[in-house]
C-alpha cells in the first residue's frame, strides 16, 4: 500500500473511532436514560439506586448482600426458631 | 503435540506462572489479614450466638433480638479495620458518577460535604420510619409472648410486622451509606497500582522469554482502557441497567482494534490468557465448599442437580440437533448460561482453550439476557403470585449474573433475596468442578485421536495446568475456612483475604483480560461466528429448559421434600 493509501486508511480509522465514541456517548446519555423511562426498567433502576446493590457484580464476593444472605441462612439453620416451643394449639 | 521440557515448564510456561503469581497474592493476603483479627472478635461472635440460641429456644419465629444479634455478628469483619480500608482505597476502581466523568476520580472535601448534606434529610426520615417500625414490631412481639406463643394469629402478625421493620432497616442502612461521602483522589492510587501490576506481571513475562520491557510499556495502555471500562460501569445509568465492566472492556477494545488498530507498542501487553489464568487462580480461593455445606440443603439440590443436567443437555443438543460448528463455543455458552454467566464462561473457555471470539460471544449474550431477565423475572413472579422463597430459588438458579440475581431478588423482598443469593452462591461453587471436568473431557475425548487410547502422561501434558492452581486454591481455602469455622472464616477469609484484597485484584485481572480480548479481536470473525444465529438458538433453548427445570425442582425441594426448612427461612 502506498503512502496515500496508508494515510487514507488512517483517516478512515480515526473517523470510525470518533463515530464509535459518539455512539457510546449517545447510548450512555440518551438511550440509557430513555430506557429508564420505561416503567419496569425505571422501577428496577430506582430499586438498585436506593438499595445500593452492586447489580454489575459477576461473582458472590462482588455483591455485599450475598454476605448478609449467607449469614442469615447459616444462622437460621444453626439457630432455628421454635426449638423448645410445644406445638401450637 | 509438542511436549514441553520436564521441570523447566515450571518457570517457562504461562499456566505455571499464573499459579505462582496467583498464589503469591493469596499468601500476601493471608499474611496481612490472618494475624489481624478485629479486636474482641471471638467474644462478639460468642455473644451473638448465645443470644440467637436463647431466642430460638424462646419463640417460634425470629425475634427482634435474634435479628439484632445476627446483624451484630455481620458487622465483625477484618476488612472494616483501618489498614484494610487503606488497602481498599489503593486498589479501588473509579468511583460512581452521573454526568461529569471527573467525579469518577476526584471529589473535593466541599463536594463530599454537599453530597452528605443532600442525603442527610432523607436518611433522617427513613431513620424515623425504621424507629416506628421497630416499635410496632416490639409491641407485636410482646403480645405474642404474653400468649406464650400459642396464638398462631398473633405469631403470624408479629412475623409480618418484623418483616416490615427489616425492610425499613434495610432502607435506612442504604441511606446511611450515602450520608458518609468522603473526599477522594483516585488518580495517584491508580497510577501506583498500574506500576505495581506492570512490574509484578513482568516477572513472569521475563521468565517465559517474552519481552518484559515492551510488556511494561504496553501495559500502561491496556490498564488505561481497563480504567475506562470501570469508569463506564460506574456511570449511574449504566450501573442501574446492570451493564458491567466486562461488556465495556470488550467494547472499548473492539472499537480501538477495529478502527485505528491496536498500537504496535502495546501489543506485547495484550496477554488475554495470562490475565485470565491469574484471575482464575484468585477466583479459586473464592470457591469455598465448606461455606456451601453450612447454608442450605434444598439449595444444594436445586443448584447441583439442575445445573449439570442443563449444562450437559444443552451441550448435547448443541452438538446433535443444532449442529454447532464449534465444540468449544458450544460448551462455553452451555456453561455461562447454566452456571453463573461471565465467571463460568471465563473458566470454561480457558479450560477447553476456546477462541477469544467465542468467549466474547458467550459473554455478550449472557450480559444481554441477564439484563432482560433481571427486569422481567420479578414481574412474572409477582404476576403469577409465586411465593418469595420459590421465586428467589427460581431466579437464583436461572439468572446468569450474580449481581443481577441480588437486584432481582431484593426487588421481590428480603426472603427472595436471601434464597436467590444462597442458590447462586452454591451454583458459583460448581464452576471449579465444571472447569476441571471440561478440561479433562477435552484432553481425553475432544482432542484425542478417535479410537486411540490416551495415556495418563498424555492427559497430563495436555491438561491446562492453571486448572490445578484454580482447584488447589479452592481446596486450600476451603480447608482453612472449615478449620476456622464458619463464623471466624466469615471474618478473616470472606471479609479478610477475599473481600479485602483478592476479589478486587481478580476484578482488575479479568478486566485487563477482557480489554485484551477486544484489542485482539477482528470484528468480522465475530460476525462470522454468529452466522445462522446458532449460538442464539442454543442459548434460548438452554435457558428455556433451565427455567422450566429449576422451577420444577425448586418447588419439589422447598415445598414437598423440605417444607420445614422453607417455613423457617
Amino acid at each position: 500500500m502506498n503512502e496515500v493509501g496508508i494515510n487514507r486508511k488512517r483517516i478512515v480509522g480515526w473517523r470510525n473511532l470518533i463515530g464509535c465514541i459518539i455512539m457510546v456517548w449517545v447510548f450512555v446519555f440518551v438511550i440509557g436514560p430513555l430506557c429508564l423511562k420505561f416503567d419496569p426498567v425505571g422501577e428496577m433502576a430506582e430499586h438498585i439506586r436506593e438499595s445500593g446493590i452492586e447489580a454489575c457484580g459477576y461473582w458472590w464476593s462482588d455483591v455485599e448482600v450475598f454476605a448478609d444472605a449467607e449469614m442469615n441462612c447459616r444462622n437460621t439453620i444453626k439457630y432455628p426458631p421454635g426449638q423448645n416451643i410445644s406445638k401450637i394449639k | 503435540m509438542k511436549k514441553p521440557g520436564k521441570w523447566s515448564a515450571l518457570w517457562r510456561e504461562e499456566d505455571w506462572w499464573a499459579i505462582w503469581l496467583g498464589f503469591v497474592i493469596l499468601i500476601v493476603g493471608m499474611l496481612i489479614f490472618f494475624p489481624r483479627a478485629p479486636q474482641g472478635m471471638k467474644e462478639k461472635i460468642a455473644k451473638a450466638n448465645t443470644i440467637m440460641q436463647s431466642e430460638a429456644e424462646r419463640a417460634p419465629f425470629k425475634t427482634l433480638k435474634w435479628y439484632k444479634a445476627n446483624d451484630d455478628k455481620k458487622k465483625v469483619k477484618a476488612n472494616s479495620q483501618n489498614f484494610a480500608k487503606s488497602i481498599k482505597s489503593f486498589l479501588n476502581k473509579p468511583h460512581r458518577w452521573k454526568s461529569n466523568p471527573i467525579d469518577s476520580f476526584y471529589m473535593s472535601a466541599d463536594e463530599a460535604k454537599a453530597e452528605t448534606e443532600k442525603n442527610v434529610e432523607k436518611y433522617n426520615t427513613l431513620a424515623i420510619k425504621e424507629h416506628e417500625a421497630g416499635g410496632l414490631a416490639m409491641l407485636a412481639e410482646v403480645s405474642a409472648a404474653k400468649a406464650d406463643y400459642q396464638n398462631e394469629e398473633l405469631n403470624e402478625e408479629t412475623k409480618r410486622v418484623i418483616a416490615d421493620w427489616r425492610k425499613a432497616l434495610s432502607k435506612k442502612n442504604s441511606a446511611r451509606k450515602k450520608t458518609q461521602a468522603k473526599p477522594y483522589n483516585q488518580i495517584p492510587p491508580l497510577i501506583g497500582l498500574c506500576i505495581i501490576l506492570a512490574l509484578f506481571l513482568s516477572i513472569g513475562m521475563k521468565f517465559m522469554g517474552r519481552p518484559s520491557t515492551k510488556f511494561i510499556i504496553g501495559f500502561f495502555f491496556v490498564f488505561s482502557i481497563a480504567i475506562l471500562a470501570y469508569m463506564a460501569e460506574q456511570q449511574s445509568t449504566m450501573k442501574e441497567l446492570g451493564i458491567g465492566y466486562a461488556a465495556w472492556a470488550i467494547l472499548f477494545g473492539l472499537i480501538i482494534s477495529n478502527t485505528v488498530g491496536t498500537p504496535k507498542w502495546a501489543i506485547s501487553a495484550v496477554q488475554v490468557e495470562y490475565f485470565i489464568k491469574i484471575g482464575l487462580v484468585l477466583l479459586g480461593a473464592e470457591i469455598l465448599f465448606s461455606k456451601i455445606v453450612s447454608i442450605g440443603i434444598p439449595g444444594i439440590f436445586v443448584a447441583w442437580v439442575v445445573t449439570p443436567i442443563v449444562l450437559i443437555t444443552t451441550y448435547v443438543v448443541g452438538q446433535k440437533i443444532i449442529k454447532m460448528p464449534s465444540k468449544t463455543l458450544n460448551i462455553t455458552i452451555s456453561a455461562d448460561m447454566s452456571v453463573c454467566g461471565v465467571s463460568a464462561a471465563i473458566a470454561t473457555a480457558a479450560a477447553c482453550r476456546a477462541k477469544k471470539e467465542e468467549l466474547t460471544l458467550a459473554v455478550g449474550m449472557s450480559l444481554v439476557f441477564t439484563s432482560i431477565m433481571m427486569i422481567v423475572m420479578p414481574i412474572v413472579i409477582k404476576a403469577l403470585g409465586i411465593s418469595q422463597v420459590l421465586g428467589g430459588a427460581w431466579m437464583g438458579g436461572t439468572i446468569d449474573s450474580t449481581g443481577a440475581v441480588a437486584a432481582a431478588g431484593a426487588f421481590l423482598g428480603e426472603k427472595a433475596l436471601y434464597v436467590a443469593a444462597t442458590i447462586k452462591m452454591i451454583q458459583n461453587v460448581l464452576i471449579g468442578v465444571i472447569a476441571f471436568f471440561v478440561a479433562l473431557y477435552w484432553c481425553v475425548k475432544v482432542e484425542a485421536v478417535p479410537g486411540q487410547r490416551v495415556s495418563l502422561w498424555e492427559i497430563w501434558y495436555r491438561f491446562p495446568k492453571f486448572v490445578i492452581g484454580f482447584i488447589g486454591a479452592s481446596i486450600v481455602f476451603s480447608i482453612i475456612y472449615a478449620l476456622m469455622g464458619s463464623d471466624v472464616g466469615y471474618v478473616l477469609v470472606d471479609h479478610g483475604v477475599i473481600r479485602g484484597l483478592t476479589k478486587t485484584l481478580r476484578g482488575w485481572f479479568f478486566c485487563l483480560a477482557f480489554v485484551s480480548i477486544g484489542l485482539a479481536t477482528d470484528f468480522r470473525q465475530l460476525k462470522h461466528m454468529f452466522k445462522g444465529g446458532k449460538p442464539l438458538i442454543l442459548y434460548v433453548f438452554g435457558q428455556s429448559f433451565n427455567l422450566c427445570l429449576t422451577l420444577f425442582i425448586a418447588y419439589i425441594m422447598f415445598y414437598v421434600i423440605f417444607p420445614g426448612i422453607t417455613a423457617k427461612i
